[in-house]
């Protein structure tokens, strides 16, 4: 099961869903980190996201880690409250560049 | 049959005599027989022997003390004649009724003033001159009860006859069977009566007992007396607030007297226990009161505890008895001996409480027992010891406690020489270990009990479970996904670093998890056991959180979205046990998250 992933010029948005968790995380780390190889501006859309663990929130800060070292910009979007709750206890809400969704 | 002749009247002449007074035998020999009143009887019979025998005068004596004694008396009982000598009192070994009782054998004295033996009743006060006499025993065999004489007077009385002496001879060999049946029949029933008494006694003490529980109940007592009554005993108190109070006491000493003290021990215990819960006061007050009362020399020792299932902590003052034995899930055992002499000896003041110890019991076992446990013998005679009972505590150990209590008593065989009292505290955790281990266990309070694989794909499904779980419980949205993302992190962890490592160090293990959810006091409670390698206590620590890189965030994460992150000990054979508790107190989201803001930095 992959993940959707939209190019629009300068920019490429990976929708994540459902549920990262120890058996999803590998194949969203995947999709984050060969997305980010095409060398653009990356936004990790959140908002079908229901659940996420610790091994989702490693795959995202892995891939957060890639961007910055490869001077790409990193974006998280459309946060809802469940992947919230587990940034913010993990004390990263203030690490990503969020755009909190609404 | 053996041929003894003795000097007895030879039987021919005894038949000739009894053939003479064949009525009067049979009818003597019926009333002794048939007699309900021995003392009226042998007086009756008296009357009729002296008639029969033309006596003028007949008296029947008892024997008091052992015959040979110069001290002995014989005792007139039953008397016939112009004076009533009933009480009078004899030397046993002096005068005609002497010799007759010491030789055993009839004394015929045709005429005293030819008899060097007789003495004259004038020598004692007695205004009776006799002419002739003949005395017999009352015997049987060699056992010896008493005289029977006849007399007749001065001057012109008649001489007794040698007829006249067989005859007397065979009535009170009769006569002296049927007190001898008599004194049988009284001792038999005295200790009848005796019996009686001591099975109402011990009807007494079983009553004292708590009613024997269901076989699976926690806690659980056994006395087994050694005589009818006992010198042990246990109790155990259920107290308002969900906690246990129990005690186990021995009595120094067998016997009435223990018995008594112990139905004493036992009624303070249920009174006082009632108000006072706390075992080195309790214990203290009850020694208060035994030493006011307690006989010289006597001593009882005494455990007093009190349980609480919802901690799994005893508290336990021990009074000079025997260690309480610990048993823990792991099977390994721990002592708490006396630190206090025992009650009633002392006479301590009411509010010097005795030294109390406290531990926790979870997902093991407290006995207590009394000496007719430790002393039982082996099968070589030797006592068993605290050895021997821990011994058989582990052979019996998955049986429910009171089967397992009854299973100890019966290994320690019937030849228990002293009183046996056996009492365990089963904590609940043991128990449910022991109901099904392997964690597909379903004890009452257990909302969910399932082994799975360890595997990324099965999380799914143990998240739904916990939140399932969770609204059964009655919890908010947002408390269930706490909790479903600490137990997520916690499987995380076991099938990562539990048996990932494991496995990539080449180790096979059966890889899986038992799971359950149960109602903890105000929250819920999750238990995962593992078979991996034990984890180091100091591994499972939250990282620092200004550490932004992967990894060590699912502990931490544990840890922050519950009260309790504990790892016990773990069941039989496998790795790990770790629990995780949750509470369900209002705002405990918004705390948590406000404790977790102090003291952390920002990144």
């Amino acid at each position: 099961m992959s993940f959707r992933v939209k190019d629009e010029a300068g920019t490429s948005t990976v929708f994540l869903s459902g549920e990262i968790d120890l058996e999803r995380s590998p194949a969203a780390r995947k999709t984050l980190l060969d997305t980010l190889a095409r060398k653009q501006a990356l936004v990790v859309d959140l908002r079908d996201v229901s659940y996420i663990d610790s091994s989702g929130i490693a795959s995202l800060v892995e891939a957060y880690q890639k961007a910055r070292t490869s001077n790409l910009a990193f974006t998280l979007a459309e946060v809802g409250p469940p992947v919230m709750r587990v940034l913010s206890l993990a004390r990263l809400d203030r690490v990503f560049p969020i755009r909190v969704g609404g | 049959m053996s041929a003894a002749p003795k000097s007895r009247t030879p039987k021919p002449r005894a038949r000739r005599a009894a053939e003479d007074h064949l009525d009067l035998v049979a009818e003597l020999i019926e009333a002794f027989a048939g007699s309900e009143d021995l003392d009226a009887t042998l007086a009756a019979a008296l009357v009729r022997i002296a008639e029969a025998l033309d006596a003028d005068a007949a008296g029947l004596f008892l024997l008091d003390g052992d015959y040979g004694d110069p001290e002995a008396k014989l005792v007139c009982r039953a008397c016939f004649g112009p004076i009533d000598v009933t009480g009078l009192e004899l030397t046993a070994t002096i005068g005609i009724p002497g010799r007759a009782l010491q030789h055993n054998r009839t004394e015929r004295v045709a005429d005293t003033l030819r008899d060097p033996d007789f003495l004259a009743p004038a020598t004692i006060g007695i205004d009776y001159d006799i002419r002739s006499m003949i005395c017999a025993p009352l015997s049987h065999r060699d056992e010896r009860y008493g005289v029977v004489e006849i007399l007749n007077p001065q001057p012109e009385g008649r001489l007794f006859t040698a007829r006249d002496a067989e005859l007397l001879g065979l009535l009170a060999t009769a006569a002296a069977i049927a007190i001898r049946n008599a004194r049988l029949t009284a001792a038999l029933l005295a200790q009848n009566r005796l019996r009686q008494e001591l099975e109402m006694a011990a009807e007494v003490q079983r009553n004292l007992l708590p009613p024997t529980p269901e076989a699976d109940a926690p806690v659980q007592g056994l006395n087994r007396p050694a005589r009818g009554v006992s010198g042990d005993f246990y109790d155990v108190l259920r107290l308002a607030d969900g906690r246990i109070a129990f005690a186990l006491a021995d009595v120094s000493g067998k016997g009435l007297n223990a018995a008594l003290i112990m139905v004493k021990t036992a009624t303070l215990f249920r009174s006082i226990g009632r108000r006072v819960h706390e075992p080195g006061l309790l214990l203290s007050r009850i020694e208060a009161e035994l030493c006011e009362t307690m006989a010289f020399g006597m001593f009882v020792t005494m455990v007093i505890g009190v349980y609480d299932p919802a901690t799994h902590r005893v508290r336990l003052a021990n009074a000079g008895h025997l260690p309480a034995l610990k048993r823990n899930a792991d099977g390994s055992f721990e002592e708490f001996p006396a630190t206090d002499p025992p009650l009633g000896i002392q006479g301590r003041l009411e509010n010097d409480r005795y030294r109390e110890t406290a531990f926790s019991i979870e997902g093991g076992c407290l006995y207590l027992y009394t000496d007719g446990a430790s002393e039982a013998r082996d099968g070589d005679g030797v006592m068993i010891g605290a050895d021997g009972i821990k011994a058989l505590i582990q052979r019996h150990a998955g049986s429910p406690p009171g089967t397992r209590l009854t299973a100890i008593a019966d290994a320690l065989g019937d030849d228990v020489r002293d009183d046996l009292t056996l009492l365990v505290i089963e904590d609940s955790e043991a128990a449910a270990e022991r109901v099904q281990p392997r964690g597909r266990r379903r004890g009452v309070a257990d909302l969910v009990a399932q082994t799975i694989p360890a595997e990324a794909g099965q999380l799914k499904v143990v998240r739904r479970l916990v939140e399932a779980a969770s609204r059964e419980a009655g919890a908010s949205v947002e408390w269930a996904q706490d909790l479903v993302l600490a137990v997520d992190e916690a499987c995380q962890n076991i099938i990562r670093h539990g048996y990932g490592t494991a496995a990539r160090a080449g180790a096979k293990l059966g890889e899986k998890i038992e799971f359950s959810i149960r109602r903890a006091p105000d929250g819920l409670e999750v238990e995962l056991v593992d078979y991996a390698p034990k984890v180091a206590p100091e591994d499972c620590k939250g990282r620092a959180l200004d550490d932004v890189k992967p990894g060590g965030l699912g502990t931490h994460l544990m840890h922050a979205l519950t009260d309790l992150v504990q790892f016990r000990a773990p069941p039989k054979g496998a790795g790990n046990r770790l629990v995780l508790t949750k509470k369900l107190g209002l705002g405990r989201r918004d705390n948590k998250t406000d404790n977790d803001d102090k003291g952390s930095s920002d990144a």
